[in-house]
């Protein structure tokens, strides 16, 4: 029971610590954002990059480098306009909200796990006539959860922009929509596509490639959605263009060199980071007119 | 030594060891019966323990599926894979499971828990009572334990599961208690060996302590007896044993007695005797010692001498032969010893090769001792002929009557053969002597005729007639200057009259040469840029003539000749008998018959030749003039495969074009030119052909001559420039001493030697005489006007 009140209290403190302590950072020092629930690991994990920028931002006036964590993409869209972040590591969804919403500039693209973007695949049995999207209307589709953007988010939207009602499965399926359920995990979706109990199911291209080829052979793939960036880091306005360049110079170097290497896969398993292209903000667009039909 | 047992030995020996036998096998008996039944104990428990784990394994099993049945249910339910997993995951942490496999209703797997899912969809195998209760069916495998069980809400199916239960884990604990068991057993059986060892130790020692008292008591009297037989053997004849009882020992101890007193007197009278007959044998000994050492004597003198030795009785049989007499006769003494010497010692005389008297049979006729100074062939018993002088002399006794013979001769056959060498060589140098002079007669006449041939050409165009058979006449005479040179080196093998050549030209030159109208053919791979050599043109041209004919001739049906050449630097660790520096590297090649290994190194030998008609001097002059070049020459032959000669010749410290002019280029000059030469045809030549080329030509017969025209043009204003002198001048003063008289006048002076002995080393050191350049004979106006320019272009050194 000790040990239980001293892990409370350690928890409490980082969380008071996250959340107050930017509004009161000193000048000279850079905070790097990013959203989860769980800080304490998120904060263990980032620090590497946090000590790879400060060691190498000095010359440019910056005494520290800080990891802060939200718990939700809205505080963090609060800590933005309130210029508690600089830099915010986050998936495309995120961050086409905090720029819409708080003017944060998308700059550089994150590669997580070796991947740069990701599809959304919707998936049915082998044996089943299903084609394409349009067919799944009375029919009942599995995603992951409700936080899930690629398992929901995305496929909610697709379905929507072709005109589907998209609603949760209540009692019997309804005719005229596509009915949903949340299976919990991706491998949860496609056992219940393989056991009859879901007619399709949809997650990211990623999660299907992981999948055992004996269930890749039970099921079929009717529609995948555009590809969309997998992580993007955006940059506060108020941050100056000398330190803009610094940071991006700094981050793009990173996977050339062996302790940049160790602190970006310390960081949710980052590969490497690149300038954005133009493709690349074409392809946040996207983002957006999909966030526009699932409000 | 084996030690000797005593009969008290013997006995608790014997005693001791049928104790033991039967206490041993009275302990085994005990032994064999314990541990029969400590095995069977053994493995009774080992049995009862495997069977007490197995019942508690089975409990927990079947306890533990039960469990996994009931949480499987609902997430089954829910098609909840993710959780199902996970609970494979943890079971598997804490329970030997070797395998966890969920299926659905239809029995088809839908995980094994593992990222892979290798087993998904396949058909899970179940017993008719796993389908129908809801009771957990286990069974006993291979690998350990399975359990399958119905997994269900409500009697309605939802599916199954199966898990394999590692057996290691129970086998690891019955291996255990096993070994418990044993370890238990062991240390009882440890124990009851180490009570039952110190038991029969102590059993073992009484039986000995007893049996040496026994057998003591009864073998001693007969020990004493062993003893004192042992000490009169020994000698100690004053020795008696003492009787202490009157039954059987006591009277063999009596007899034993009397035995020894009787043997005492009889070893005295043999002793006196025997004292005697040592005296005589040590006198036999010293005189048989002495006799010894005369024969030895005798022996080593006649195995020591140079000579054959061979005595013979008065019959003329073979008594005494040395291992040198061996050697001549081709017999051995034990295959000779008392044959007839004529048998033995076969004599033919050298000049009318007839059979010899035997002088043996004339010593023993005369009485007088005969001596042969070395006119005799002995044949020996395999056939082999050797020289050999001899002589021979009758042995007489004390009283001076003859007993025999004694046969000396010695081999004289390598003596003959230096004289017979010594007498060639002399017949060799006269001719080599006569060739020379005539060779420098027609040396002289040769240049009459080829310096008019080359004035007669300046006077004719090319285009003419005129001018091609003068051409075709020059080239002879140039053919017989060759022949000459040749003549002279092969009669002296004079030093080489060095000039800068392209030894290219002169390996093309002579092979065209030889093998023209040949079936054999020449190939040629020379390095481009050749270093020139030093040499004697004519003597290398000779070299290489010798080796392209003998080629040729090693290739009676056709085949190619390669000449190969290319530059080398010798190293000082090079293994050739050369001198560091750069060198020209030759070698031809043949594909002829080859030569054998017998002769391979004797080709270079004087004399020696396998042609029906060669002199053999062909190859030992090519050495020579090799070796006065300060070259190497070596051979490789194989039989049937061809022979190559490798030649090595220093290269020129100078370019080929500081080469003195041969090429037909006539320098023109001014100047005055004083000629010596006692052949007035000579003198007009060289006169001719220096007007030729516009200088002013005197001419001298002698030296004495020479000197004073000399000195006069000295004194005058008008010296000469040049002054060309012959070498030798018959009965008068020579170029060698009148060019010492010119020095002395003018120190300066340029001189020209000249002369048809082109193997004289003036002419080929000419420098360190005092001559400024050389001229041999014949020269051609070209040759001539060339080396005067030079040595007017160059300064006097």
């Amino acid at each position: 029971m000790a040990a239980m009140g001293k892990a409370r209290l350690i928890y409490c403190l980082i969380v008071f610590s996250t959340t107050f302590f930017p509004v009161f950072a000193g000048a000279g020092n850079l905070k790097i954002g990013v959203i989860s629930n769980k800080p304490v690991d998120m904060i263990k994990n980032c620090n590497p990059m946090a000590r790879y920028l400060e060691c190498r931002l000095k010359g440019l006036g910056i005494t520290g480098v800080k990891v802060v964590v939200a718990k939700d993409i809205p505080e963090m869209v609060q800590w933005v306009k309130k210029e508690v972040v600089d830099i915010v590591f986050e998936t495309a969804f995120a961050t086409v909200v905090m720029r819409e919403e708080a003017g944060m500039i998308p700059k550089l693209l994150v590669w997580k796990k070796g991947v740069k973007q990701y599809v959304t695949l919707f998936f049915v049995r082998n044996d089943s006539p299903m084609t394409n999207l349009k067919d799944l209307a009375g029919k009942t589709l599995a995603f992951e959860s409700p936080n899930s953007t690629s398992a929901y988010l995305i496929p909610k939207a697709e379905l929507r922009l072709l005109g589907l009602t998209v609603i949760p499965l209540e009692g019997r399926a309804r005719k005229n929509a596509v009915n949903y359920v949340f299976a919990g995990r991706d491998i949860n979706q496609t056992f219940q596509v393989i056991q009859k109990k879901a007619d399709a199911g949809a997650f990211n291209s990623n999660d299907w490639d992981e999948l055992p080829e004996k269930i890749k052979a039970e099921l079929k793939i009717i529609h995948e959605s555009k590809p969309i960036i997998r992580f993007i880091a955006s940059f506060h306005p108020s941050l100056s263009g000398k330190l803009q360049e610094a940071l991006i110079n700094h981050l793009v170097q990173m996977d050339k060199e062996p302790d940049g290497i160790k602190a970006l896969q310390s960081a949710s398993r980052i590969s490497k980071i690149e300038r954005l292209t133009d493709e690349d903000l074409k392809s946040l667009d996207y983002v957006k007119n999909l966030m526009k039909v699932i409000e | 030594m084996r030690a000797k047992l005593t009969l008290s030995k013997k006995y608790s020996l014997w005693f001791s060891v049928m104790s033991l036998a039967i206490l041993i096998l009275v302990m085994l008996s005990v032994f064999a019966v314990l541990w029969k039944g400590a095995d069977t104990l053994r493995y009774t428990l080992r049995d009862a323990t495997r069977e007490a784990f197995e019942n508690t394994q089975q409990t927990t099993i079947h306890n533990l599926s039960e469990y996994v049945r009931l949480q499987l249910a609902p997430l089954l339910y829910q098609t909840d894979v993710e959780k199902i997993n996970k609970l494979i995951r943890n079971l598997g942490k804490g329970m030997p499971i070797s395998s966890f496999r969920v299926a659905d209703a239809a029995g088809k797997v839908l995980t094994d828990g593992t990222k892979e899912n290798r087993s998904f969809g396949m058909a899970l195998p179940f017993s008719e009572q796993t389908l129908k209760t809801d009771s957990v069916l286990i069974e006993k495998t291979k690998e350990g334990f399975r359990a399958t069980f119905w997994i269900g809400i409500e009697g309605s199916t939802i599916g199954y599961g199966e898990i394999i239960f590692s057996g290691e884990p129970l086998q690891k604990a019955i291996v255990q208690a096993e070994n418990a068991v044993v370890s238990i057993w062991q240390g009882y059986t440890k124990k009851f060996l180490t009570i039952t060892l110190i038991g029969v130790l102590g059993i073992a020692l009484l039986t000995i302590v007893l049996s040496i008292v026994i057998s003591r008591t009864y073998a001693l009297p007969l020990m004493k007896l062993r003893d004192a037989t042992t000490k009169i053997a020994l000698g100690n004849l004053q020795y008696r044993v003492e009787v202490s009882s009157d039954d059987e020992i006591g009277e063999l101890a009596g007899s034993f007695n009397k035995m020894v007193e009787e043997l005492q007197k009889r070893t005295e009278e043999l002793e006196e005797t025997n004292e005697a007959l040592q005296g005589e044998i040590q006198e036999r000994t010293l005189m048989g010692k002495a006799l010894a050492v005369e024969k030895e004597r005798l022996a080593v003198t006649l195995h020591s001498i140079g000579d054959g030795v061979i005595t013979t009785d008065m019959e003329g049989r073979v008594m005494l032969m040395n291992p040198v007499a061996e050697r001549l006769t081709g017999f051995l003494w034990r295959e000779a010893s008392e044959k007839p010497i004529g048998d033995i010692f076969r004599i033919y005389s050298e000049e009318t090769n007839e059979p010899t008297a035997d002088p043996v049979s004339i010593v023993l006729k005369s009485g007088m001792g005969i001596d042969s100074p070395g006119d005799t062939t002995i044949v020996g018993k395999s056939g082999i002929r050797l020289s050999i002088a001899h002589s021979c002399a009758p042995i007489r006794d004390s009283e001076g009557a003859i007993i025999g013979t004694v046969l000396v001769c010695r081999d004289i056959t390598e003596r003959r053969r230096l004289e017979k060498e010594l007498l060639k060589a002399h017949k060799l140098e006269s001719v080599g002597i006569l060739a020379g002079g005539i060779a420098h007669d027609f040396n002289n006449l040769l240049t009459g005729i080829m310096g008019n041939i080359s004035l007669a050409k300046l006077y004719t165009t090319e285009e003419s007639d005129t001018y091609e058979w003068l051409e075709e006449a020059e080239k002879a005479t140039l053919r017989a200057t060759d022949l000459t040179r040749q003549l002279l080196t092969f009669s002296k093998g004079g030093a080489p009259v060095k000039k800068t050549v392209s030894i290219r030209e002169l390996i093309m030159d002579s092979c065209r040469f030889v093998l023209r109208g040949s079936n054999v053919k020449c190939e040629f791979s020379l390095s481009p840029e050749l270093w020139s050599t030093d040499a004697d043109q004519g003597q290398i041209n000779q070299v290489l003539q010798n080796l392209i004919i003998n080629a040729d001739q090693a290739m009676l049906e056709g085949g190619a000749i390669t000449l190969s050449a290319e530059n080398i630097v010798v190293g000082p660790e090079s293994g050739l008998p050369l001198k560091a520096g750069k060198y020209v590297k030759l070698r031809i090649k043949d594909e002829g018959v080859g030569i054998s290994k017998e002769h391979l190194p004797k080709i270079f030998d004087p004399y020696f030749t396998t042609k029906e008609k060669g002199e053999g001097l062909g190859l030992a002059t090519t050495y020579s003039i090799i070796k006065n070049h300060h070259g190497h020459i070596s051979v490789e032959s194989a039989m049937g495969v061809g022979t190559t000669f490798t030649l090595y010749l220093p290269a020129s410290e100078e370019a080929a074009s500081r080469a003195r002019n041969t090429g037909g280029e006539v320098f023109s000059g001014k100047g005055n030119i004083l000629v010596m030469d006692d052949d007035p045809t000579i003198q007009a030549l060289a006169r001719a052909m220096l007007n030729k080329l516009g200088y002013d030509a005197v001419v001298a017969s002698n030296g004495d001559e020479a000197i004073a025209l000399f000195r006069s043009a000295w004194e005058s204003d008008r010296p000469f420039d040049a002054v060309l002198m012959d070498l030798t001048i018959p009965g008068g003063m020579g170029g060698k001493e009148a060019i010492k008289h010119l020095i002395s006048i003018n120190r300066q002076v340029k001189a020209i030697v000249s002369s048809g002995y082109s193997h004289d080393p003036i002419m080929a050191n000419y420098q360190d005489y005092g001559f400024s350049g050389v001229a041999a004979k014949p020269y051609t106006i070209e040759s001539l006007s060339s080396e005067i320019h030079t040595v007017l272009e160059h300064p006097a050194s």
